[in-house]
């Protein structure tokens, strides 16, 4: 196994993940300014993930008022180009159109919530290269994770009833390969390296576009999840909403409470429950009817 | 035929159907429709607690494989608690009147300290005590949230994000409350109170056991003034 298959953190597994030796953390860039929405990435991810199955047709309606392949992500469909519509409102009066393009997908958030409510053992992982990816083969198929997920990625399949999401192409990082969408990308606007590098190009882009008049252009690598392996560049870079991507995501506190506060206090209290009848019965014994006969005690 | 001369199976006939019976020593408590039903709320309990458990902490993964896996806990528990609900009906049916408050409840909670220091001479306890009829409506109450909540999560994206949140709180919080309550109700039913057991077994108690854990029901039942 290539050393990146090791793991940084694992789903309900009291010990440690196996991951001894370091890797670099690698990431996603995309460039939403230069996306043309030519969708070659999405045909290289279902080509390279043999996701042409029957299920998609079904999944898919016909019509549904969009450029977009689908409306939402499927568990057969993991990298959408979003076709965000905007109508910009211009100084002297006039509004002009623009497609936000956004590619949808698992962000391989550094701390990922999906990864956090999951209550199966190494169903889902995050490898020592950051990137998070289920485990089919252990998913109980709860859909824990669709409600830790700040970015709503993980999609239940009906057939199978497991969760599937973009992997990063994980089996292609594994052998030295980059992702089959970067690989697809006609524009450049879709780059892959290690996540420190990519930040200084984005940064970089960043500030060419704002010299170019872009004067909110930003990077979106949200903090609240501790950074991400796919950062984007948001031309509109103070509205994340209008690329449909939540603007200060957090692992949701619900989901850690729920998980770091209900759950210890819960097992104390039934222990302690538990130790408390110990308790009683040493110190009060039994409480027994005056005149029972041995008989009658003994007879369930 | 007398009854005094009425043997144990002839008892043990009578007592599937009729209840606050006394004969010879022995006093009739369940029914055994009232026998079946709490057995039946009982087993869908454990199934549904056992599967739960699975699910609720890494440290009990492993009883996984006695239900056939993961992915089968999954599937089986909301099954196994949708028959937990329905049987709790049944019981509800069954129990609803007997468990409404009555004189001598007041007294009886206010009395708690020296019950469980086994130190009460409350002579006012009928058939359930406050502690039982408590006891009983938290169970009934706990099932409905437990169905609400439960439901909630075995189809969770049918449902609006605020309320699943909710529901995976309710669900552990009546969860850690029913675990507390089985302990004890287990604990009181079998060795701290020799004698117990039977009534959901054999659906007999011995008059002895009556007199001294429920006193107001023996003389109700025997007649008897003291
Ligand atoms: C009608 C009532 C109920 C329904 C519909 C229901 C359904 C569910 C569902 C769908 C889940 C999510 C995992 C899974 O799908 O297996 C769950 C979790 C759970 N249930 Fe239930 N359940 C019910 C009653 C009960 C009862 C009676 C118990 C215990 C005696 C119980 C204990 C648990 C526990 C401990 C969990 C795991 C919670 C966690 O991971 O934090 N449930 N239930
Ligand atoms: S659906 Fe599968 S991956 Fe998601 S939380 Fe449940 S067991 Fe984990
Ligand atoms: S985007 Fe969602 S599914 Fe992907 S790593 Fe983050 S929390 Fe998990």
């Amino acid at each position: 196994m290539p050393s990146n298959m090791e793991l940084r953190r694992i789903s309900a597994t009291p010990s440690p993940a196996t991951g001894v030796r370091t890797a670099p953390t690698v990431a996603k860039m995309i460039d939403t300014t230069t996306c043309i929405g030519c969708k070659a990435c999405e045909v290289a991810c279902q080509e390279w993930n043999d996701l042409f199955n029957a299920d998609i047709a079904l999944e898919a309606p016909s019509e549904f008022g969009s450029y977009q392949t689908m409306p939402d992500l499927t568990a057969n469909f993991w990298n959408l180009i979003r076709f965000n519509e905007h109508v910009e409102k211009r100084p002297d009066g006039s509004e002009k159109f623009h497609w936000l393009m956004a590619k949808d997908q698992c962000m391989h958030c550094e701390d990922p919530g999906c990864l956090k409510a999951c209550p199966a053992p190494g169903a889902i992982v995050q490898y020592t290269n950051g990137v998070v990816d289920f485990q089919q083969e252990h998913c109980i198929g709860c859909e824990y994770c669709v409600t830790g997920c700040p970015f709503d990625i993980p999609r239940l399949s009906k057939k199978t009833k497991k969760v599937y999401k973009c992997t990063l192409c994980t089996d292609r990082l594994a052998y030295g390969l980059e992702p089959a969408c970067i690989k697809a990308c006609p524009t450049g606007c879709l780059q892959f390296g290690t996540k420190e590098h990519l930040v200084q190009i984005a940064n970089a882009r960043v500030e060419q576009l704002k010299h170019n008049g872009y004067e909110k252009a930003a990077i979106y690598d949200p903090p609240g999840v501790g950074g991400t392996g796919v950062i984007y560049v948001l031309g509109l870079g103070d509205q994340p909403e209008l690329y449909g991507l939540p603007n200060d995501p957090h692992v949701p506190w619900t989901v850690s409470v729920w998980k770091h506060a209900l759950k210890p206090i819960g097992s104390l209290l039934m222990i302690g429950a538990l130790l408390g009848t110990i308790i009683h019965y040493v110190r009060y014994g039994r409480n027994e009817a005056p005149g029972m006969r041995k008989v009658d005690r003994e007879e369930v | 035929m007398s009854q005094e001369v009425m043997t144990q199976s002839q008892l043990a006939t009578l007592a599937r159907e009729k209840e606050d019976l006394a004969v010879d020593g022995l006093i009739v408590r369940h029914t055994a429709a009232v026998r079946l039903t709490h057995w039946l709320v009982a087993i869908f309990f454990f199934l549904s607690l056992f599967t739960g458990f699975v699910i609720f902490t890494p440290f009990f993964a492993g009883w996984a494989s006695v239900f056939g896996g993961g992915p089968m806990v999954r599937t089986l528990h909301p099954w196994f608690a949708l028959g937990f609900t329905i049987a709790i009906l049944y019981l509800y049916r069954y129990w609803k009147m007997k468990m409404k408050k009555e004189a001598g409840d007041e007294e009886w909670k206010d009395n708690f300290g020296p019950y469980i220091r086994y130190e009460s001479e409350l002579q006012n306890v009928g058939k359930y005590n406050a502690g039982q009829k408590i006891y009983f409506w938290a169970v009934f109450w706990g099932a409905i949230a437990f169905l609400a909540s439960g439901i909630v999560m075995w189809f969770p994206t049918v449902f609006p994000y605020f309320l699943r949140t909710i529901s995976y709180w309710l669900h552990e919080i009546t969860f850690v409350a029913f675990v507390i309550g089985i302990i004890y109700h287990i604990y009181m039913s079998t060795t701290a109170m020799p004698g117990t057991f039977r009534a959901m077994t054999r659906g007999t108690v011995t008059k002895d056991w009556a007199k001294w854990h429920h006193p107001r029901w023996y003389r109700e039942v025997t007649g008897e003034k003291k």
